[in-house]
């Protein structure tokens, strides 16, 4: 019999049945379109980390460069040169950055990828592509866009020289570092066909230029040496690895072993400094070998002096002490000893027991050269001879060990050819770098030992015919997976990036959770409506037996069946609803993620999810609805009685006092600092929120004030108002409806970012107007004088203040990067930077009151056994990093350790959002090859930025620097903060719809059941007017007390963003959104009071 | 005076026209009382909504004290009604949410201003309501609830009293006092008193009892 009953209960109430559906569906549609966009983005990430990454499965790289021919070997496939076999399995690439500017209309695109590539690099796509081959280039779409470029247009791509001699280090070179290639643009290349070509997790347009590899090793003067190798799909990283540990030469990996005088090997690294592994390694090979190694440290000394006579650059080798033994040197000497060759001693007139001044070059990392001295005594004078007489000392260093003549030298340091007299020629043209003097190796460490290496080679004494065993037994002491080389499994990286730093599901649900809440009340309030206009019917069904449990088990049986065939609709809505949402994010919404190649991706799950979440929730709130049928007697229902709620008033206003109160403390708990500030005053907002509605529940059914006090106008007033009193229940789902909505739009707009207008030193962008990074790292001090003129800045210059900052390439991460930085971009900043302080902190772990005064200074702790201190902006830290003050994170590094870094302090709203700061001293200790600085902050008069950005640009082109306002890089983070806000407004918007549809509804039922009412008024001699005016204020109750109630709840919340302002209020967003929300509600007002009007009077009176 | 002159009323329906009131013609005084009897369906509520200016006529003329309420726009209709006619209906047709006084006040609330409430106290104790002032119509027995319309409808001292079935859901004791407060209250007031019934024994307290045969009213002996 329950089937026929639901059946017939079903068609005959169809109307109301109907807006059940339609509430359940529209719940659906929006959870289940918000987790189909979550879908949907992690798809699309993964499909543009896929065809970026075309065929490449693995990718193998090395600080420096290695042969080209180590891809073949380690692909197991016979190099091919150009022409290479298709399906080639690995193939060989040079991957730099570099800056392209258009030569004809001279548009510059900087931080592009050069890539150095042959048809193997086609081939392992699988794609049907050759060349680029003479000079020629292939770019992708969006740097042919960017710099109007097309087929036949010039290209200048500039590059970095890559120098393997640390410019750390007094021989390494620090200027003259770009080159640049003329090519020809020969076609642009779709993101189909690899054009896109990526590494890197990052989801916003590739730009790719790519030339002959050849050209590139020839302009890098790399020839045969590449940087990259790309590895197709298939196989484990591990395999990799053994492959590149079995395959790798020393020459690969840094390390050269040269023939030296007397049957000695001297063990060089391509840096020109030994580390201590190196030279670990070197003495264990030489155990195993038989043979013995002895470090040795060459220096340039500008000149030996004694008194008034000099011998000018010369070098000068710090040995072990049993070579200056051997060499008759007494051992102690008072004061640091020097040995003398004979040549230099004449020439300085030394005699044993004299003191020697030495002058010599330093370089400073802050970016300044300086001259040094230290003063020696002759401790022996010895012939050239032996070791003494051997220039295989000395390592290659371009520029000066090559040059056939001492005035032939190009050093990377001033050097005064006036010094050099014919004889100092004469030594270099016989016996060219050969050590003049010798020093004690501890002493020769001491003042000038490198943080890369405390020798520059490792002698290997007596290797004689053993040198082929020793060099093999030196290779298997070498890991090149610890010595720079690195097996990057890039496909299986690109896939867990591609889950995305921000779950837009999580999101969009989070947006949808009004939206949500509102079509489930109106559908709970349907089905309310539905039950009440059929309290007769239930009256007489209890009263001709009908339990109340077989009662509720009937009707929720029907609410079974409507919350299935309303998720069912959902369902089909979700996937309209997830097409537009993602339409909106490539489009309106572009912002949010930076890219166009979003697209939608159907999966199962997540409608299946929402369906069950809608129609559990839709048949708990059946449930809690017929919890009343039970309540009502037969009597009651019979008459039409009532289903209302029996709240009792005095519970309600106890109960909202109660939630008030703790709204009450959490506020003032958040505003102690004893709560974090946000989470505490938007709790309590919500706390008031509910406060608020219980209190109307409770007012709503109070006993009112008497008609008898109010004729006229206000008696008509006073009538509406009752109305909305009538039924309590339903006119507070109404007001919740209204709440939540205003609330959400108000709270919302009310953190929109807007640009800082203080621009002082305690703010987002630390008082700097502009930001700005280069390609090329630059060693030199722009803030000095002589900086300026080494860089090739004018001297005089409009920077009041610079920073420097070095810097480590990584994933970004900001929020303009979609994916999951694993492993984040670091930025080290000078020393004096960390000083100064500045910017504007939201929080910090600093424990002293000089660091919590000033948290930078939390940098400068470098525990080597401690997790590394790092700061980072706090929303970076919070939403993509997702990580909190305190936390740690560990980045993995290829051949080392993973590395700890804690958060010690979070910046508000800074400029920093796309990378973590480390102390400097870290990060030379960690990232030894990132030299120089490329990260600047320009202290320059605003608002003269955007000149001076220009004059930047201009003046250090080949340096590749990019120059923009401090002011226009916040914005470019806020526009993505702004536009999820307004995601969240507008999905509120919807909610407030929602809400105003509910109001409608409540109020022409309202009407309709009281048509009798309405009738009877008529007869009595209410005009049209009274009675419309009845309605509006009927309806401007419900909309007061849910605009008042949301716009309270809201204010509640926006006070940490009140505070932040300095107190400013939006005032006119809040009034406009408050107009919108009450015009809104007036306008179903006149809608019902329309229909009320066309109501037929006579049917009214007649009607039961 | 009020005075029908010829009126008639046709409705369309799928079988065709159908005539309920087929030229009712009628002249009544103050003071005058007059009882309407007729099956169900026969247009007894059809003609006291044409009286009351609820409904027009599809021919022929009402007029009350000279005055055609038909004639007037719909807002000057509503005050006719108001300033006129005082109506009571078989259900009684209280608000729920307002109290016994308010609803006796309700014609007040766009009346002109005046003693509305002192009117309404009085009136509330001629009914022996005095006592159940603020209480609401969930509160009330039948009658209780019949003497309040009853109450509700004079309160402005309107020159034409309708009533629809007063005592049509009252039992004989309840019934019987309604009546004879309805016929005191009018003979106080002098109204033009026009009730409509079934029960033959309210209309015998009629002085003059008419009957609807066929769209037409026919005095009953």
């Amino acid at each position: 019999m329950r089937l026929p009953l639901v059946r017939r209960g079903l068609g005959h109430h169809r109307g109301v049945h109907a807006a059940v559906i339609l509430g359940v569906a529209t719940a659906v549609t929006v959870l289940g379109g918000a987790l189909l966009v979550g879908e949907s983005v992690r798809g699309s990430l993964r499909d543009i980390a896929l065809q970026r990454l075309g065929g490449v499965g693995h990718v193998v790289r090395s600080g420096s460069f290695f042969r080209e021919a180590l891809a073949a070997e380690i692909g197991g496939r016979t190099s091919g040169g150009t022409g290479g076999a298709p399906g080639a399995t690995a193939a060989p690439i040079i991957a730099v950055g570099g800056v392209v500017t258009e030569e004809a209309g001279g548009r510059r695109a900087s931080r592009v990828r050069v890539l150095g590539v042959d048809d193997r690099f086609w081939s392992l796509h699988r794609r049907a592509i050759t060349g680029p081959g003479g000079r020629e280039a292939l770019v992708s779409r969006a740097l042919a866009e960017e710099l109007g470029a097309g087929p036949g247009s010039t290209l200048l791509v500039t590059v970095q020289r890559p120098q393997s001699i640390p410019a750390s280090s007094l021989f390494g070179r620090r200027d003259d570092l770009a080159r640049t290639i003329r090519v020809s643009l020969s076609a642009v290349v779709a993101g189909e066909n690899v054009g896109d070509f990526s590494l890197d997790s990052q989801q916003q347009a590739a730009r790719n230029v790519f030339v002959p590899l050849a050209l590139l090793q020839r302009t890098l003067e790399q020839a045969g040496n590449v940087d990259t190798i790309l590895i197709g799909e298939g196989g484990g990283a591990a395999a990799v690895a053994d492959r590149v540990r079995a395959s790798a030469s020393l020459e690969d990996v840094g390390v050269r072993l040269r023939p030296v005088a007397d049957g000695a090997l001297s063990v060089e690294s391509r840096n020109g400094l030994v580390s201590d592994a190196l030279a670990a390694a070197a003495g264990d090979a030489a155990t195993q070998t038989g043979t013995r190694t002895d470090g040795v440290l060459v220096y340039l000394a500008n000149g030996l002096r004694i008194g008034d006579r000099e011998v000018p650059y010369s070098v000068v080798a710090a040995v072990g002490d049993d070579v200056l033994r051997g060499w008759g040197m007494e051992v102690p000497v008072a004061g640091d000893p020097i040995v003398l060759n004979d040549w230099t001693a004449r020439r300085l007139d030394a005699s044993v027991g004299d003191t020697v001044d030495l002058e010599y070059y330093l370089w400073r990392e802050e970016g300044r050269m300086e001259t040094a001295s230290a003063r020696f005594t002759v401790a022996a004078i010895i012939p050239m001879t032996g070791l003494a007489a051997d220039p295989g000392l000395v390592p290659e260093y371009p520029g000066i060990t090559t040059a056939l003549h001492l005035s032939d030298w190009d050093p990377p340091f001033p050097l005064d050819l006036g010094r050099v007299k014919p004889a100092d020629e004469g030594y270099w043209d016989r016996h060219r770098a050969t050590p003049k003097a010798f020093i004690p190796l501890a002493v020769g460490q001491r003042l000038w030992g490198h943080r890369l290496g405390r020798f520059t080679s490792v002698r290997v004494t007596n290797a004689g015919e053993k040198a082929a065993d020793y060099a093999a037994a030196l290779r298997r002491r070498l890991d090149p997976l610890v010595l720079g080389f690195a097996v990057d499994p890039a496909r299986e990286r690109a896939l867990a990036s591609s889950h995305g730093a921000t779950d837009f599901g999580e999101y969009f649900t989070y947006f949808s959770f009004f939206l949500v809440v509102s079509a489930l009340l109106l559908a709970a309030l349907f089905f309310r409506l539905g039950l009440e206009q059929r309290a007769a019917e239930l009256g007489l069904m209890r009263a001709v037996g009908f339990g109340p449990g077989r009662l509720r088990r009937l009707f929720l049986s029907e609410a079974a069946i409507l919350s299935a065939v309303g998720a069912l609709i959902g369902v089909a809505g979700a996937l309209a609803w997830a097409g537009a949402l993602m339409t909106a994010l490539r489009t309106w919404w572009i912002g949010a993620v930076g890219t166009r190649a979003l697209a939608l991706h159907l999966s199962p799950q997540p409608l299946a999810l929402a369906a069950a979440v809608v129609v559990a929730c839709a048949l708990l709130s059946a449930a809690w609805t017929l919890r009343d049928l039970s309540r009502a007697t037969p009597r009651e229902l019979l008459a039409g009685g009532s289903t209302r709620a029996r709240v009792a008033g005095q519970t309600g206003w106890r109960t909202a006092a109660v939630l008030l109160a703790a709204a009450v403390a959490l506020s003032l708990a958040a505003w102690a600092k004893a709560i974090p500030l946000v989470p505490g005053f938007f709790g309590a907002a919500i706390l008031l929120l509910a406060a608020t509605l219980l209190a109307t529940r409770a007012w709503l059914g109070r006993p009112a004030g008497s008609l008898a006090a109010s004729p006229g106008l206000s008696g008509i007033l006073w009538l509406g108002m009752r109305g909305a009193g009538n039924r309590p229940g339903r006119s507070t789902l109404c007001v919740a409806l209204i709440g939540f909505a205003t609330f959400l739009v108000v709270a919302v707009g009310t953190f929109h970012r807007e640009a800082d207008a203080d621009e002082g030193r305690a703010t987002g962008s630390g008082g700097y107007a502009v930001i700005a990074e280069s390609l090329i790292p630059i060693a030199h001090d722009p803030a000095t004088k002589e900086g300026r003129s080494e860089i090739g800045l004018p001297e005089q210059w409009p920077v009041r203040r610079v920073s420097r900052f070095h810097l480590r390439e990584g994933d970004d991460a900001s929020c303009l990067n979609l994916y999951a930085p694993r492993n984040p971009r670091i930025i080290a900043p000078e020393a004096r930077f960390l000083a100064e302080g500045g910017f504007r902190f939201r929080g910090t772990i600093a424990g002293d009151a000089a660091a919590q005064a000033n948290p930078w200074l939390l940098l400068q702790d470098d525990d080597p056994s401690a997790p590394i201190p790092v700061i980072a902006d706090a929303a970076s830290m919070q939403y993509v990093l997702h990580r909190a003050l305190g936390d740690e994170m560990v980045l993995e590094r290829p051949g080392a350790d993973p590395l700890r870094l804690r958060f010690v302090a979070a910046l508000e709203d800074s400029v920093f959002q796309s990378e973590l700061i480390m102390g400097e001293r870290a990060f030379r200790r960690l990232f030894p090859p990132q030299e120089g600085y490329r990260v600047f902050l320009l202290d320059v008069p605003r608002p003269d930025e955007t000149s001076v950005v220009a004059g930047l640009e201009s003046a250090l082109a080949d340096q590749g620097f990019d120059a923009v306002a401090t002011r226009d890089r916040l914005a470019a983070y806020h526009r993505v903060e702004n536009t999820y806000l307004s995601t969240f407004q507008a999905l509120g918007a919807l909610g407030l719809v929602l809400g105003t549809v509910g109001l409608a509804t409540v109020l022409l039922r309202n009407a309709l059941e009281r048509r009798r009412e309405i009738a009877l008024l008529r007869a009595l001699g209410y005009r049209p007017s009274h009675l419309q005016g009845m309605l509006l204020a009927e309806n401007a109750t419900l909309l007061a007390l849910g605009v008042g109630s949301g716009l309270a709840a809201a204010l509640v919340a926006v006070v940490p963003a009140v505070m932040q302002r300095g107190g400013s209020l939006p005032v006119a967003a809040i009034a406009g959104v408050a107009a919108a929300v009450v015009a809104a509600g007036l306008l179903t007002s006149f809608v019902a009071a329309g229909v009320v009007r066309r109501l037929p009077l006579l049917t009214g009176l007649r009607s039961e | 005076m009020l005075s029908v002159r010829g009126v008639s009323k046709r409705y369309e329906s799928a079988a065709g026209p159908l005539t309920i009131l087929d030229g009712v013609s009628l002249d009544l005084a103050r003071g005058d009382a007059i009882c309407v009897l007729g099956p169900s369906g026969s247009g007894k509520s059809t003609l006291l909504f044409i009286l009351g200016a609820l409904e027009p006529p599809t021919a022929g003329q009402v007029t009350l004290a000279g005055e055609d309420p038909f004639a007037l726009s719909e807002t000057a209709r509503a005050a006719f009604r108001n300033r006129n006619v005082g109506f009571v209906f078989q259900d009684h047709c209280l608000l729920p949410q307002c109290s016994v006084l308010e609803n006796v006040l309700l014609p007040a609330v766009v009346a002109p201003p005046a003693d509305h409430v002192g009117r309404a106290r009085a009136l509330l104790e001629q009914v022996g309501l005095k006592e159940r002032l603020d209480h609401r119509p969930g509160e009330l027995s039948g009658g209780e609830r019949q003497r309040t319309a009853l109450a509700r409808a004079l309160v402005l001292q309107p020159a034409l009293l309708l009533c629809d079935e007063p005592t049509g859901n009252l039992d004989r004791a309840a019934a019987d006092r309604v009546a004879t407060m309805l016929l005191d209250l009018h003979a106080a007031q002098q109204t033009i008193l026009v009730l409509v019934t079934h029960s033959l024994e309210l209309a015998r307290r009629f002085p003059v009892r008419l009957e609807l045969v066929e769209g037409a009213l026919v005095r009953v002996p």
